[in-house]
């Protein structure tokens, strides 16, 4: 392929002025390959609009929606208000209770945490607690709005075990990256990720090493914790699991979870 | 429709409503859900009746409507989960930048849509508006809010993707 070649493919992709394009379609007469790449990728975007475009819709969907917008507008203004104030009564029932529930636990199990548990699985422990442990997840995302970078991670999650929330959170002033994991039983498992602050690392802690692996572990009440690090972040999976399953897990996620986090900036 | 003035109700009628199958169509192929996508669409028309009197008649209402269709997805996803700035995009570009590979002959609508699905969301929706509705660059590029050279590369890198997904179904039957 020579330079011509070169620019005129690149051109496929770009909105080329007149004299560009007189130039171009020269070239196309010229060049048997380029022309029938030309013609090759005409044909992938035109069978790409018409497949898109006979994609059958659903009929009723207009029919609601003119519905919607046929309603006057002070009925749909009150209605408004009344979904608002079905809302927040609801809310109240159905949010407010289970969350205060949950910072009541969160509060009672920090209250009892000793002292001895190491200040780098705090920082694991605290987002598990905070968002996952006794927290309910009602609408799990679909797999298409988890971001694509992580699909290759959680293609290791544990069998029967599926994605209940996925969400970037701040505990104690600390930004994090968590995915919780939901099996049967309730059982929750936290995938936490946090960049380091100054000094935070493993390396030197006196925590136990899994099988001379670089994931480390600490007995902690009531979870299992098991923790790694990238080169700018720190990383735990937190879990009701049993400590064999928690640690296997977080020695399963280490290489991918670490690859991928040494690819963002 | 009632604002009383027949005349915006006979506009939105003429000018807004007959794009809502497309935009239904496009919305169901970026959120990769029908139901999400009649949300956001929901979302979109009621948005653009409201603001219909602000909406000068003869611009371009379709491109109108796309903007806040994006808009609207853009703030659907961002209410629960904003990780996707997260993708190490550059990466995933230069793992499939290197190479022109040979399009199959035969393509099937089911090839292509699968093909579609499987591209990452932000050259997706680039695609489905410069490919498929045949928006201008620019225009991709305002109803984004993103420059026009973000608009070209994830078209290119997206249409790239195509190909290789398409050679790889190919290769797999």
């Amino acid at each position: 392929m020579n330079a011509d070649c070169q620019r005129a493919l690149l051109n496929l992709d770009l909105e080329i002025d007149a004299a560009e394009a007189e130039w171009q379609d020269g070239h196309l007469l010229g060049c048997e390959a380029c022309r029938t790449e030309a013609d090759r990728r005409d044909r992938v975007r035109a069978g790409l609009q018409r497949a898109v475009k006979s994609t059958p819709v659903d009929v009723t969907f207009e029919q609601r929606l003119r519905g919607s917008l046929a309603r006057p507008s002070f009925l749909r203004q009150w209605r408004a208000f009344a979904a608002a104030a079905v809302v927040l009564i609801s809310a109240g029932l159905y949010w407010i209770g289970p969350v205060i529930e949950s910072r009541v636990r969160e509060s009672a199990y920090f209250q009892v945490l000793p002292e001895t548990v190491s200040r780098i699985m705090r920082v694991g422990l605290s987002d598990h607690v905070h968002c996952a442990a006794f927290r309910k997840f009602r609408k799990p995302p679909v797999a298409e709005e988890l971001p694509a970078a992580f699909r290759p991670v959680l293609a290791h999650i544990p069998a029967g075990y599926s994605v209940a929330a996925a969400h970037e959170c701040k505990t104690q002033g600390r930004p994090f990256v968590h995915f919780v994991l939901r099996g049967a039983g309730e059982k929750t498992v936290s995938l936490v990720m946090a960049r380091k602050q100054r000094g935070e690392t493993f390396a030197n802690s006196a925590l136990r090493r899994v099988a001379g692996s670089a994931v480390f572990t600490e007995d902690v009440p009531r979870f299992q914790i098991a923790g790694f690090e990238a080169e700018s972040y720190l990383v735990f999976v937190v879990s009701d699991m049993t400590g064999e399953q928690n640690q296997q897990l977080a020695f399963t996620l280490a290489g991918p979870v670490t690859a991928l986090l040494n690819r963002l900036v | 429709m009632d604002r009383g003035a027949g005349t915006i109700k006979q506009r939105f009628e003429s000018e807004a409503m007959p794009h809502l199958t497309e935009l239904l169509r496009t919305a169901t192929r970026v959120m990769g859900d029908r139901g999400r996508a009649e949300d956001v669409v929901q979302e979109t028309f009621l948005q653009a009746w409201k603001s219909f009197d602000r909406f000068q008649s003869g611009t371009n209402c379709r491109a109108w409507l796309y903007k806040i269709l994006f808009h609207s997805i853009h703030h659907y996803r961002r209410k629960w989960f904003r990780l996707a700035v997260m993708q190490p995009m550059d990466e995933y570009t230069e793992a499939t930048a290197a190479y022109t590979p040979p399009i199959p002959e035969l393509l099937t609508d089911e090839d292509l849509l699968a093909a579609l699905e499987k591209i990452p969301r932000e050259f997706r929706a680039v695609m489905l508006l410069v490919d498929v509705e045949e928006f201008a660059y620019k225009e991709a590029a305002e109803i984004l809010n993103v420059p026009i050279g973000t608009v070209m590369s994830r078209l290119s890198r997206g249409r790239k993707a195509m190909r290789d997904l398409l050679v790889s179904r190919e290769v797999a039957r």
